[in-house]
């Protein structure tokens, strides 16, 4: 490319459809404004829809049917980590892929969504409407142990496949906690105590047998319906109802793994050690840390406030995990264990509790990053979040699988996940925001308590997301599955894709200029669609002043002198 | 995030420009001050004759791409609750000075410039210097010692660079991160001093700024 003479140069995009963009400074703040539409609801007839029409449902399916106010219609909606209250018209303890495709058929045909539960431990908010398919009694599971697979139904929790596997010394990439479920976690990318060594659960996805929004049972894989294979594995619910997922086995018997406590009067200083201690790790080794108000409740009492959990796979366990070890824990519980006991890694609470949520993907723990946790955990913070868990990602979690799947954050070394109760939710809420601005983005199965469809895009790359918006309104149109982590089929507002991602990433606010860098697309560029967003009412946009002023400048000045 | 309050506060954007001539350390030093991991952000000219109305601009012999690196540092005066409230943008200079349309887009409200100087080339800094002549930007000259070494004395660059004395001249090195952040508090400082405000009220400068290299005691009183 030789360079044009700068004097004849302008910017392409000067004037765009007639009209001159705002010549806005690169630092200008644009945030998004929060009247961010629901995913589109085609309209529901459940309001007019009579008991008895309902109740027509049980002669379809061979599982039991449920009303609200029936006999055990909130026992078949409990779950043990959620008190999350589901309040559908109907519920369908399905027996088979034949109840599934005839519960959907019937929600279809009247108009109602669609929403499916296993554990229910992945509750978003609450169903309020159509026809719940309760996967519960969909329990088979099948290892082949030659093939080194194993055939699951969409009921099935972890620790059956551990169970079922253990015999012929074979293990699952499981989640942390043995509770969850199979399908659920894995449609999420699943992220397992050993994700580092192997990658993320769904890239082990073999095959899929799925109930779309027509109504068919479909068999997917790589040859099979490739795209609809392609989305499963990443997109989580938003394409069909899965009843079968055949899922690789590894040769695994026993781990090294545990954790190294620390009293919470070391918090900053094991966070702050933290990179400096993964950076070394190879993906033998995979780790989070987690920050507990409360201590950490185990069946032995209270343990103290700070975990480092640790999961090595072979040899090398004591070198490997030296650097951690060096940090000086007062009770180091790692030793070698067999992989049914990969569930007191984390050692998860398993209580029902109604919490606020909310997870982060980063592409490396910056000072910044550090310092904003540090000011959330303490020690000398008055009163920190009950709950900020760090897992280190990377490794294994960064190459793509063959064939490719719709997993996002493939390009995050670090995910923060940050609970607390509803009434100190905005203390999550200031943590995230603070880290924002070092986030690539976010994991779904740890999105959290959002639903907002713009905050569940970023759990995909744009691009990604585009693709499985588009194919959501190939399989899904009228959209039946609009529960949970849901993705709207995209409506022709004749703005370009781009302009979603700009919204997204304009949470709480974002420079023009990291606009740009983030959606890679040109300065002129980023303020032309900015300028259109602003007009439609999506963004507001801070002009800043015309320059600092003396107390601003002051300011400044102490805070660079503080890092001095 | 669905908290309105988050997008309901006003945001200050300050920011500074780190200028300098080609390849004298403008996107090192900016990586090394910033709390995020620096970012490039581009911008597409296009020769005026093939009409100014395209989106999609795409790059070819009628077009050229003029890239920026931009950093951000959150900082904590000290004196509020919330988490990063202070936002300092840096915005590294395109390496093509002749842009000057961009530089004025870039400086208009700037709390001021840092223009990297490497000793070795002296000569390249002057069509630099000669654009913030033009501005009144608050200018301090950071002399980017590549590996530590600073042959010539502030002194000694004042004149090669026949810089008034208002100027003030430090060294700096542009891969470290306090030294860094060391330059930014002294153009912060200068802004201030400029403005005739702080004169006399300076805080006591920290242990290891007084620690650091002698020289630039003497430059900038
Ligand atoms: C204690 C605990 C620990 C966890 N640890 C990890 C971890 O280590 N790594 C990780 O990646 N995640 C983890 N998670 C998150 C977990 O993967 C998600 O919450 C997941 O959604 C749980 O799935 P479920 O089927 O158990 O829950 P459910 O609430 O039954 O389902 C949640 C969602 O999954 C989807 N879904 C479930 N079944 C189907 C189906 N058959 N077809 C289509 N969609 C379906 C639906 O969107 C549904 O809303 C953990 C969660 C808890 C509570
Ligand atoms: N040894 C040493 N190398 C440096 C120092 N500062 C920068 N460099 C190197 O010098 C080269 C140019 O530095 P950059 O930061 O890219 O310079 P720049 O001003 O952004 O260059 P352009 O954008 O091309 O104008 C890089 O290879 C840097 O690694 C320094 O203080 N010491
Ligand atoms: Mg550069």
């Amino acid at each position: 490319m030789t360079d044009p003479d700068p004097r004849t140069l302008v910017r392409p995009y000067t004037l765009t459809g007639g009209r001159t963009t705002a010549s806005w400074p690169p630092e200008t703040v644009v945030s998004a404004v929060d009247a961010i539409p629901e995913p589109r609801r085609p309209r529901s007839a459940a309001g007019t829809l009579p008991d008895d029409e309902l109740r027509r449902l049980a002669g379809l399916v061979r599982g039991p049917v449920w009303l609200p106010g029936d006999v055990g219609f909130a026992e078949e909606l409990a779950s043990t980590y959620s008190a999350v209250e589901h309040r559908p018209r109907v519920v369908v303890g399905a027996r088979d892929s034949g109840d599934v495709a005839a519960a959907v058929a019937f929600a279809v045909e009247r108009g109602l969504p669609v929403a499916v539960q296993a554990t229910g431990h992945g509750a978003v908010r609450p169903v309020d409407d159509g026809v719940l398919v309760s996967t519960r009694r969909m329990r088979g599971v099948r290892v082949d142990p030659d093939a080194r697979t194993v055939t699951v139904g969409a009921g099935v929790v972890w620790s059956e496949v551990i169970a079922a596997a253990g015999p012929y010394g074979l293990a699952p990439l499981c989640g942390s906690a043995p509770g969850v479920g199979v399908v659920g976690y894995t449609l999420g990318g699943g992220i397992s105590p050993l994700a580092r060594t192997f990658g993320f659960t769904a890239d082990h996805v073999l095959a899929a047998e799925v109930v779309t929004a027509d109504g068919t049972v479909r068999l997917v894989d790589a040859d099979h319906e490739p795209e609809l294979f392609w989305g499963l594995r990443g997109g989580k619910g938003n394409l069909g109802v899965v009843t079968t997922l055949v899922l690789r086995l590894f040769p695994i018997a026993t781990i090294t793994g545990g954790g190294l406590f620390f009293d919470g009067s070391r918090a900053e200083e094991v966070l702050r050690a933290y990179p400096r201690v993964t950076a070394g790790l190879t993906e033998a080794t995979t780790t989070s840390l987690s920050f507990s108000r409360l201590g950490h409740r185990t069946r032995g009492g209270t343990l103290p406030a700070v975990h480092l959990r640790v999961a090595h796979l072979g040899p090398g366990a004591d070198e490997a995990l030296a650097g951690l070890r060096a940090l000086g824990p007062v009770l180091d519980t790692v030793t070698e264990l067999p992989f049914s006991a990969i569930g007191t890694i984390h050692d998860d609470p398993t209580e029902p509790a109604d919490v606020f949520k909310r997870g982060l993907l980063l592409a490396d723990l910056a000072p910044g990053a550090v310092e904003a946790i540090a000011r959330a955990v303490g020690p000398d913070v008055g009163e920190p979040v009950a709950s900020v868990e760090i897992r280190h990602l990377g490794g294994a979690m960064t190459r793509r699988p063959e064939p490719d799947n719709a997993v996002g954050g493939r390009e995050a070394t670090y995910g923060v996940f940050v609970v607390d109760t509803h009434a100190r939710a905005d203390r999550v809420r200031r943590l995230v925001e603070a880290l924002q601005p070092y986030s690539t983005g976010a994991a779904v199965n740890f999105l959290g308590t959002v639903t907002e469809s713009d905050v569940v895009a970023t759990a995909w790359s744009p691009g990604d997301y585009r693709r499985l918006a588009a194919l959501k309104g190939r399989v899904d149109p009228d959209e039946v599955f609009r529960f949970g982590y849901a993705i709207p089929v995209p409506e022709d507002d004749g703005r370009p894709p781009e302009a979603a991602a700009i919204v997204a990433a304009a949470r709480p606010w974002r420079s023009i200029a990291e606009l740009a860098a983030g959606t890679r697309l040109p300065l002129g560029v980023v303020r032309v669609l900015v300028t259109d967003l602003a007009d439609a009412g999506l963004v507001r946009v801070h002009r800043p002043g015309t320059g600092a002023d003396t107390d601003q400048l002051e300011r400044v000045l102490r805070g660079l002198r503080r890092r001095l | 995030m669905d908290s309105a309050g988050g997008s309901e506060q006003t945001v200050t954007a300050l920011k500074v420009v780190v200028a300098g001539a080609f390849g004298v350390g403008k996107t090192t030093f900016v990586g090394a001050a910033s709390d995020i991991t620096p970012l490039r952000t581009e911008e597409v000219m296009t020769a005026a004759s093939v009409g100014v109305d395209d989106l999609s601009a795409t790059p070819d012999k009628q077009s050229t791409t003029v890239a920026m690196d931009f950093g951000r540092l959150d900082l904590d005066p000290g004196d509020t609750e919330a988490a990063g409230a202070l936002p300092l943008y840096l915005f590294g200079t395109p390496g093509q000075y002749r842009f000057w349309f961009m530089w004025d887009e870039l400086c208009r409200g700037a709390v001021g410039a840092v223009v990297l100087v490497d000793t070795r080339r002296l000569v390249d800094s002057f069509p630099v210097l000669d654009y913030f002549d033009r501005t009144d930007l608050p200018v301090i000259v950071a002399v980017n010692g590549f590996d530590g070494e600073f042959p010539h004395g502030p002194e000694a660059v004042r004149e090669a660079l026949t810089l008034d004395a208002a100027t003030p001249v430090v060294t700096c090195d542009a891969r470290d991160r306090h030294s860094a952040t060391e330059t930014l508090a002294h153009l912060v400082g200068h802004a201030l001093t400029v403005r005739g405000g702080a004169t006399g009220r300076e805080p006591q400068r920290v242990e290891s700024y007084r620690a650091s290299t002698a020289e630039r005691e003497g430059v900038t009183r």
